[in-house]
């Protein structure tokens, strides 16, 4: 495995105090969260990167991950105290994502982080006893929660999804399918989007699915171009019998659920993004500097100069929008801005980083063959670039 | 820095014919492959044999035996006579219809079209014949243009007593590397003082003794070709298997060079084409707000870009085989060549980019093939020469214009 944090100290100086030197400061973050940071770092370091390799050849990462993760504190940040959460501001979030991703493998990340997703719906929208149920037992590691709300028939119009949900007595009776749902062959819990009313968003209502209930089907969505270490599944529900106590909020009012989800879930995948961005940059300058023929070429200066530019303008703009989150500014159109540039600079600092690293005809670093296949997503998932521009062209009235 | 354009006209310098047009014959080689693409190139087969990593040994002897690879070499040499422009019709409906085994055979042509620069005819007819006939495998290494020849290492040539020449040290991603009969590979003779010496280009042959194979490279696309680093240990050759790339005229440099990057161009403008073939197959088809996808405007705009590309692409990669065919003489050909090659290699990430957005979700799915077509694209820009060395080249070659 590739050293991934050779030089992540590349914008701002550490002078006040004898951190280590390769730890990002920037005026948003305390010394607190500098701490955090080292500590998540020293988790992935452990526990993530010397299986990484293996993980990702074997599509799969253990059960037994999530359990330490929860231990560590880490599944459970931003959530309160009384569900077994760990209280702090959101730039904990913002460190974890980032030294999350620097594990190199965006889907195991991703996999593991699903409960992301999956949570903040019934965070919102659930009552005290549904809340007891099924938070505490995710943070702890012990159970995985996913999001079930893209289906077969539309990936990016979530208003016109199909599942149905009948009313039989105190059950509802679900039919239909779900598609692309992250952890989802393992998953524990589903917070499953379904039709319980008329067309459009307003008939839509929330249910958490338990995955052992009869009827209920994961089946692994196949090879994909990255992501390999995550478990993208294909759920299948066929007179799936839920209780009525397992709704999230009031019936048909689910999709004001779904959209609770949006800002953190594209301001973390935009974090995503810049995080790739910057470990395809580190791993290019340490090879120019191995390799002086490089080095001497004002081309490669500039293109890296350009990347890093880039590659700040998105930081900057990320942190900027975390910091509004954090003082309860509605921040959707600057999250859906910053999701679409922070994808794009990814993906064509990633490309130009495969440019560079092939220069000396040599084979590519399989870290950089990972990210290349990884980062394509980002302009995809949590709602794709046009969906993006037309959150963005709608709060500009236009 | 004068106005290429201005250049192209006025003094005629590469004022070359290029037929935009299909001739009658070229419409009916290009229903061929159509034909034999239908046939054999079944996408679930090329999904699985690129899971596999295999090289497509069947459909390789069946394209041997209708004259689908090495087609621009001369009838006598077992071509069909064709020329590149031909050849890379025949190149692009195959990368076309699927990106990963199309460029798995295209890449096969890249050996016989540098053998055919070298002098001795008789190992020409030796080694040309069986090639195109399919009996053996060619195998290559990337060869180096101007401007580069400081960045890659390349194996050693060294001159016996005899006459005979000795090939030392080791070559990077040789394409069909330690599965081919045959190797056209570049190498170097080191001048005695400083500077990188000469570039020399040599034939051996896989079954000769001094010649190893180290492990097979992991590439992200094209996995259907096997890329492996080649290590020579005094691995003898005879003087006629050895072609010095400076003793030759510049009409048959430009088409050594020509010949690879235009048949790389091919491939490339192919990928881009079948990208967006599946692209807009299925926005035509799927429904999203209760329209079908092509309805919205700013798909169709991303189309039409994707299409712009396709045509630029497709058009350089045509001069460039119409210039190498006519032995263009000129300086600025072998700038051409270059451009054509980074031009369409371009097209076809660009393309098979948008393409995967165009499919959303599904584009990330290998089931839906375009995946496959991104990867293949971004390994082809990074093979036989980056976009950064054929910036080099034809920087090189601006003076000229």
């Amino acid at each position: 495995m590739q050293r991934l944090f050779l030089i992540d100290h590349l914008f701002y100086k550490q002078t006040e105090n004898k951190m280590p030197r390769n730890v990002i400061n920037h005026p948003f973050l305390t010394r607190e969260h500098t701490e955090f940071r080292l500590k998540v770092r020293s988790f992935v370091t452990q526990e993530i990167l010397p299986f990484a390799d293996i993980w990702e050849a074997e599509k799969a990462f253990p059960r037994d991950l999530y359990l330490k993760a929860g231990k560590a504190g880490f599944l459970g940040l931003g959530y309160p105290e009384a569900y077994g959460g760990t209280p702090c501001d959101i730039f904990h979030e913002v460190v974890y994502t980032e030294e999350i991703i620097r594990c190199g493998s965006v889907g195991l990340a991703s996999s593991l982080g699903s409960a992301a997703i999956g949570l903040p719906p019934i965070l919102a929208l659930g009552t005290e006893e549904q809340k007891q149920k099924f938070i505490p037992p995710v943070l702890r590691g012990e159970k995985i929660a996913v999001l079930g709300v893209t289906e077969p028939s539309g990936g990016s119009d979530v208003a016109n999804l199909q599942t149905t949900a009948q009313k039989d007595g105190r059950y509802y009776i679900v039919n239909g399918s779900k598609i692309f749902i992250t952890s989802g062959t393992r998953a524990d819990i589903v917070t499953t989007a379904v039709r319980t009313g008329g067309p459009g968003a307003g008939g839509i209502s929330l249910l958490v699915i338990e995955t052992d209930t009869p009827g209920f089907t994961a089946s692994n969505t196949g090879d994909k171009l990255g992501w390999h270490a995550s478990d993208t599944a294909e759920l299948a529900f066929m007179d799936c019998r839920v209780p009525v106590e397992n709704r999230l909020g009031e019936e048909n009012k689910g999709f004001a659920g779904i959209m609770v989800n949006f800002q953190k879930e594209r301001l973390l995948l935009a974090l995503e993004a810049q995080t790739v961005a910057e470990m395809a940059l580190e791993s290019c300058i340490a090879f120019i500097k191995a390799n002086p023929e490089l080095a001497r070429q004002q081309a490669i200066g500039h293109k890296i100069a350009d990347m890093a530019s880039r590659i700040e303008a998105g930081r900057q703009f990320n942190y900027h929008n975390a910091w509004c989150i954090k003082h309860q500014m509605d921040v959707l159109k600057q999250v859906c801005m910053a999701k679409n540039i922070n994808a794009s600079v990814c993906d064509q600092v990633v490309g130009q980083a495969m440019d560079i690293h092939s220069a000396m005809g040599a084979q590519l670093p399989p870290l950089l063959d990972r990210l290349f296949r990884d980062s394509r997503l980002f302009s995809i998932g949590g709602g794709t670039s046009e969906i993006m521009n037309r959150v963005i062209a709608r709060r500009l009235g236009i | 820095l004068s106005n290429i354009d201005g250049h192209l006209n006025s003094k005629g310098k590469i004022a070359v014919n290029m037929r935009v047009e299909l001739t009658g014959q070229e419409k009916q080689i290009v229903r061929a492959v159509d034909e034999f693409c239908r046939k054999e190139l079944n996408p679930l087969d090329c999904l699985e044999l690129e899971k596999n990593r295999q090289f497509p040994m069947d459909i390789y002897k069946k394209a041997c035996q209708l004259g689908f690879i090495a087609s621009h070499l001369p009838e006598s040499a077992g071509g069909q006579d064709i020329g590149l422009e031909g050849s890379a019709l025949i190149i692009e409906r195959l990368c076309r219809h699927d990106s990963t085994v199309g460029s798995a055979l295209a890449l096969c042509s890249l050996g016989p079209g540098q053998i055919l620069c070298f002098s001795d005819d008789s190992v020409k007819s030796e080694y040309l014949k069986a090639i195109a006939e399919g009996q053996v495998l060619c195998g290559t290494s990337s060869i180096i243009s101007k401007g580069i020849e400081n960045l890659i290492a390349l194996p050693l040539l060294s001159r016996r007593k005899n006459g005979s020449f000795e090939l030392n040290g080791s070559c990077q991603s040789v394409i069909n590397g330690g599965f081919a009969g045959l190797y056209t590979i570049a190498c170097r003779m080191p001048k005695k003082g400083s500077g990188p010496g000469k570039t020399f280009i040599a034939i051996v042959r896989n079954r000769q003794t001094g010649i190893f194979e180290s492990e097979r490279h992991y590439t992200t696309g094209l996995r259907t070709i096997r890329f492996a680093e080649l290590m020579f240990d005094n691995c003898l050759i005879a003087p006629d298997h050895v072609l010095e790339i400076s003793t030759l005229d510049r009409g048959a440099r430009n088409l050594l060079f020509g010949n690879g990057w235009v048949v790389i161009a091919a491939i490339a403008t192919g990928i881009a084409q079948g990208a967006f073939d599946l692209a807009l197959d299925y926005a035509r088809k799927r429904k999203q707000f209760g329209r079908k996808l092509i309805e919205f405007q700013a798909l169709r705009h991303r189309l039409s870009e994707m299409t712009a590309m396709i045509h630029s692409a497709r058009l350089a990669t045509r001069h460039a085989a119409a210039l190498a065919d006519r032995g263009g003489n000129h300086k600025t050909a072998g700038a051409l060549f270059s451009l054509a090659k980074m031009t369409a290699c371009r097209a076809a990430v660009e393309v098979s980019y948008n393409a995967i957005q165009l499919l959303g979700g599904y584009g990330y799915m290998s089931e839906y093939h375009v995946e496959r077509f991104y990867r293949d694209a971004k390994t082809l820009e990074l093979c036989y020469g980056t976009p950064d060395h054929l910036k080099e080249h034809i920087g090189s070659l601006i003076p000229v214009f």
